[in-house]
């Protein structure tokens, strides 16, 4: 019995992980970590420095760079957080057993869980739009919207959900070089995708002239492209570490997990682009 | 009245003393701490220590931190805060409305008043405070070891401060400028805090105002609730997770407790509600600044904010709520020693208003011109989700019915916050009606509306809570009695100051204006009044919380509210007692006596309540009867009387007329007789027989003397008709021997009934 405290409120302070007789078991062997609240830093620096560029801006005592600067900081420290978070969570575990059924279920429902929050993140947009749709339609002269580009682009993300399916597959057979070189393909289209949007907005903004403030459509479609072209953009990043991880050996048939999780993500950005594409680029081409 | 302290150093001022405060009680306390341990030692004193070394180990311990119960005081401790920061800002809102012009602060400070305070309650107090009362107790109430993303669980929290900061800056940067240009006059650098202001907009934010104004404050507070946003998104993610695979053995979904069902429920609502407003929140960030189109006129206007607003809006006021009924459903039946009434429909009526809450969003639009057809229908819906809200309120009374109630503090808070939601209930029915809401939408009476609900159930159930819980979170024992007290304080101030706003709304004040027409006054004093008591018992709640954490007697026995006797001794407190025992030596009791929480013997516990039923409705049924037969001869009686008067001149007739008139009937006297009668042979018989075992005397017929005595002065000034000299002396005569008739009538008819009929009174 310990006359060092009337009643640990809680968990003992970290340096008392030693054979600690006074602290509940289910404390001691508890973990600790700093990254998350590196990350919350970080996040924090992210949007002080966004909020630093506005502020500069209005009061005109500061240059906004150092909002600009203050904010890359942060964007470099939450990154560095969620990579020591990653590393700390599951690559330091690495190729050790089949995964636990329960864990998996774990994060495939997370992962779906994100995706409907992603829902609602999609789906303010997209009432916009059909604000705007739903008026004089259309608004102002569109650009043109349908191309060659644009069905490429389509095809692209098509495919690498087809691939990234594949990938999966020849994972749970066990053939793991398949499984690379599908994962390998996956992420070459989706960088493919990038460049084609980022082409795309070239051709836009600088040889048509279409400014983001341009007008009423303009609002919607680079939000819609901009947010779906992050999307993209975090899963690329995603299926490099999926990639990175599958090189060095830390998949196999049984332990999938995160093979399954990024795909789901994957498969959920494509079919958002599809419905995209369906509504937004179609759909303002048609009229009544 | 007119007050020369600048407002601004005023809250932030008013915000350290608090805070000084509390440590100065927390100090006194440390020192009073003379308990004695249970093995008869005297007991080591908490760490208050503000050496380098001890505190350095204290701030990594709490930043690294990632087990559920520390995460969980982290969040009470942040929600406490921003509910001190929030009230402040609420007591001097009603500060400024004791008087009728805007002179104790000014008009552009109301407003920014309300905007703060309405923001740093509905953000950043209660989804905090219950996020973090989840994070302590839902593991343990389910028996997981922690919640199921420990790490995910602390930046979700650690997320949050710098979000209260980034949208309240303007407050901080007001006071730096001016601190600063105190000393060092006009610089850049005061002139970059300067620069910032608090916004002045509401909580809704609406556009185009919010498109319009330029204070850059604005954009911080629009990025510090997209913060608070992801960071409220993730641990909604956390907690469903951890409900759906970390339940312990033997936790099912039949018998998982009520709490972590609501706690699910909110979360479902959290990650389908907050991320629209998240993305609102940056098509409006855009509109400011970059120059879209979102918001514009020309673009989706207003009306797309107002719509992505209250699609968010409406979920989130059963975000906030849905947690404080499960606390409700999880308290009461400990007190009433009788398990929850109903459990089944308690939590579909949970899940129900979950996905109800997405369809009645347009409620808070009926005035922007919608089609009517498309109002109506929400009106529907509206109405709807009162149902399920109905559900849990009479479970709740079920359970409470024939319980052996213990008036503990926590019950206090409980039946009282039962009592506010049904008031809020109702008016929010109400406003639900368009013509009804189109009357008062812009009234007091929203506010006294929706402030039952977040002044009344869901701090009434945190503090409940945190007393029910204290012996676990401390080890201690709070003062009893000092609880009950603030408990008390509590309901009354907050009820005497929203049902005082929901009359001032009837009387349409438009809210969020800082002056009002002089006749408004003295309701609005009341309400102050009202607000004042609710801040002293706050206070009351923080010293008792405070000076028990370190002077508190420590707990003895684990079983400290007797739980085991009704067997509701549940897994936190197993838990509890097992590390007692563990720690402490401290071995488990066993009361004298047991039973279950759930019986079929009457007044043990559980009603039999179809049983019950019928004796109360046919006694209620002869009661009526035998009343309204001895009303009608009392009545017959008194009419006697009256006659007399009448016909010698000293009561006049023609007050019966006046009666019909008043309920407006045709004023004759004919139809007011009619009605006398009729009132004397229900409405006086009902109340007679309601409160006849309280009225002195032993037989009905004294008793019935006594009462008619009583009620008489009404009578006297409801038919007086001008009266003077020698006739109003004569009318007050006939008035009391009338009544006596009455009475007279009434008590031996009773009597008659009782003795002869065998009826019950
Ligand atoms: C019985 C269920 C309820 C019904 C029928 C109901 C109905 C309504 C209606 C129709 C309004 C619109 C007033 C306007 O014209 O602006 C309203 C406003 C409001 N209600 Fe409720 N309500 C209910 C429960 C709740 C709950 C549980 C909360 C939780 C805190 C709540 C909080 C609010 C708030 C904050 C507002 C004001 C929004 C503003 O600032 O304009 N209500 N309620
Ligand atoms: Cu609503």
């Amino acid at each position: 019995m310990s006359h060092s405290e009337v009643f640990p409120i809680t968990s003992p302070p970290a340096s008392d992980h030693g054979p600690a007789v006074d602290s509940p078991p289910d404390a001691t062997d508890h973990h600790r970590s700093s990254w998350p609240v590196v990350g919350a830093a970080g996040a924090a620096t992210l949007y002080a420095g966004v909020a630093l560029v506005l502020v500069a801006s209005a009061a005109g005592t500061v240059p906004p760079v150092l909002g600009v600067a203050v904010a890359v900081g942060g964007g470099i420290l939450t990154a560095v957080a969620l990579f020591g978070w990653l590393s700390e969570a599951f690559l330091s575990r690495v190729a050790t057993g089949p995964a636990d059924a329960e864990t998996r279920r774990i994060h495939v429902t997370t992962m779906v869980l994100f995706l409907a929050t992603d829902l609602g993140t999609f789906g303010a947009l997209f009432v916009y739009y059909g604000f705007i749709r739903a008026g004089t339609w259309p608004p102002a002269e569109l650009p043109p919207l349908i191309g060659s580009l644009i069905l490429l682009n389509t095809l692209v993300l098509v495919a690498s959900s087809l691939t990234f399916h594949a990938g999966h597959n020849a994972l749970e057979r066990g053939e793991r070089r398949r499984f690379l070189a599908w994962v390998g393909v996956t992420l070459l289209l989706g960088l493919v995708f990038l460049a084609g949007q980022v082409l795309e907005y070239y051709e836009f903004v600088v040889l048509e002239g279409v400014a983001v403030t341009g007008g009423v459509f303009e609002s919607a479609f680079f939000g819609l492209t901009g947010l779906h072209g992050l999307h993209v953009a975090l899963g690329v990043v995603l299926i490099g570490i999926v990639f990175v991880r599958g090189v060095r050996g830390a998949y196999g048939p049984e332990r999938d997990t995160s093979v399954a999780t990024v795909g789901l993500y994957w498969h959920f950005v494509d079919a958002v682009w599809l419905f995209l594409v369906a509504v937004l680029y179609v759909g303002a081409a048609i009229t009544f | 009245m007119s007050v020369s302290v600048d407002p601004t150093l005023l809250r932030v001022g008013l915000f350290v003393a608090i805070l000084g405060g509390c440590l100065a009680v927390a100090a006194r306390a440390r020192e009073h701490d003379a308990s004695v341990r249970p093995d008869g030692g005297a007991h080591a004193r908490r760490d208050l220590s503000l050496e380098v070394a001890s505190l350095k180990r204290g701030v990594k311990r709490w930043l690294t931190t990632t087990n559920h119960r520390d995460i969980g005081l982290l969040y009470i401790a942040f929600g406490t805060t921003a509910a001190l920061w929030g009230g402040i800002d609420g007591m001097m809102i009603r500060t400024e409305l004791l008087v009728p012009a805007a002179s104790v602060w000014n008009e552009p400070t109301y407003n920014e008043l309300f905007t703060a305070h309405g923001i740093t309650m509905l953000f950043f107090f209660v989804t905090p405070v219950f996020f973090g009362i989840g994070n302590y107790f839902l593991p343990l109430l389910i028996g997981a070891d922690d919640m199921a993303f420990p790490r995910l669980n602390a930046i979700g929290f650690w997320l949050l401060p710098p979000s209260l900061l980034l949208a309240r800056a303007g407050l901080l940067s007001e006071v730096t400028a001016k601190t600063l240009g105190f000393f060092v006059g006009e610089n850049p650098v005061v002139r970059f805090f300067g620069a910032l202001s608090e916004p002045a907009l509401g909580w809704t934010l609406y556009v185009p105002l919010s498109t319009q104004m330029a204070n850059p404050q604005i954009d911080l507070l629009l990025l510090g609730l997209h913060l608070s946003g992801i960071a409220t998104t993730l641990a909604a993610i956390n907690f469903v997770v951890t409900v759906v695979y970390e339940r312990g053995e033997g936790v099912t979904w039949a018998n998982l407790d009520i709490f972590s069902w609501t706690m699910l429920t909110t979360s479902g609502l959290v990650i389908f509600a907050f991320p629209i407003l998240g993305s609102a929140i940056v098509m409006l960030l855009l509109d400011r600044n970059v120059g879209t189109t979102f918001y514009a006129a020309e673009g989706g206007g207003p009306l797309l904010w107002q719509h992505l607003f209250w699609f968010f809006g409406h979920p989130e006021v059963y975000i906030i709520f849905l947690p404080a009924a499960g606390l409700m459903s999880l308290i009461l039946p400990k007190f009433c020693g009788r398990k929850l009434f109903g459990y089944q429909f308690v939590v579909y009526s949970t899940l129900a208003i979950g996905v109800l809450s997405f369809g009645v969003w347009v409620h808070h639009m009926f005035m922007t011109g919608i089609d009517p057809r498309i109002r109506a229908g929400f009106m529907v819906t509206t109405i709807a989700v009162a149902i399920p809200s109905a559900i849990k309120v009479f479970n709740w009374m079920t359970t409470i019915w024939d319980g052996s109630v213990r008036l503990t503090a926590p019950m206090i808070l409980c039946v009282s916050a039962i009592a506010t939601f049904v008031i809020a209930g109702v008016t929010g029915i109400f406003l639900a009606s368009i013509p009804i809401n189109i009357q008062y939408n812009g009234t007091y009476y929203v506010v006294g509306h929706f402030h039952l609900i977040v002044m009344g159930i869901i701090p009434f159930m945190m503090v409940a809570a945190s007393y029910y819980w204290y012996p676990i979170i401390t080890g201690r024992l709070f003062d009893r009695r000092l609880a009950r007290f603030q408990a008390t304080l509590l309901v009354v101030g907050s009820t005497i100051t929203f049902t005082t706003l929901v009359i001032l709304g009837l009387f349409e004040l438009p809210r969020r204006i800082a002056a009002y027409p002089a006749v408004y006054a003295p309701l609005q004093q009341v309400a102050t009044i009202g607000a004042y008591l609710v801040g002293i018992s706050v206070l009351l709640w923080l010293y008792n919380m405070l000076w028990s954490y370190w002077a508190g007697p420590p707990v003895e026995d684990a079983d400290v509210w007797n739980l085991k006797a009704t067997e509701q001794f549940t897994r936190e407190w197993q838990w509890f007692e097992a590390r007692l025992e563990r720690e402490y030596g401290i071995e488990p009791t066993e009361p004298a006596t047991v039973r279950p929480s759930s019986t079929a013997v009457p007044g043990e516990g559980s009603p039999a309540i179809s049983t019950q039923f019928r004796p109360i409705v046919s006694k209620v049924a002869e009661n009526t009867l035998v009343g309204a037969l001895g009303g009608l001869v009392g009545t017959l009686l008194m009419t006697g009387v009256l006659s007399s008067g009448a016909v010698i001149g000293v009561f006049d007739v023609a007050a019966f007329a006046d009666l019909a008139g008043l309920i407006g009937l045709p004023q004759d006297p004919l139809v007011g007789y009619l009605v006398f009668l009729a009132g004397g042979m229900t409405l006086w018989p009902l109340l007679f027989v309601t409160i006849a075992r309280y009225i002195p005397g032993r037989t009905q017929i004294t008793r019935g003397l006594w009462f008619a005595t009583i009620v008489v002065a009404g009578f006297l000034l409801a038919f007086y008709t001008g009266q003077t000299g020698l006739e109003l002396v004569g009318y007050v005569a006939f008035s009391i021997l009338g009544h006596w008739a009455y009475g007279l009538g009434l008590g031996l008819t009773l009597q008659y009934a009782i003795y002869n009929w065998d009826v019950e009174v």
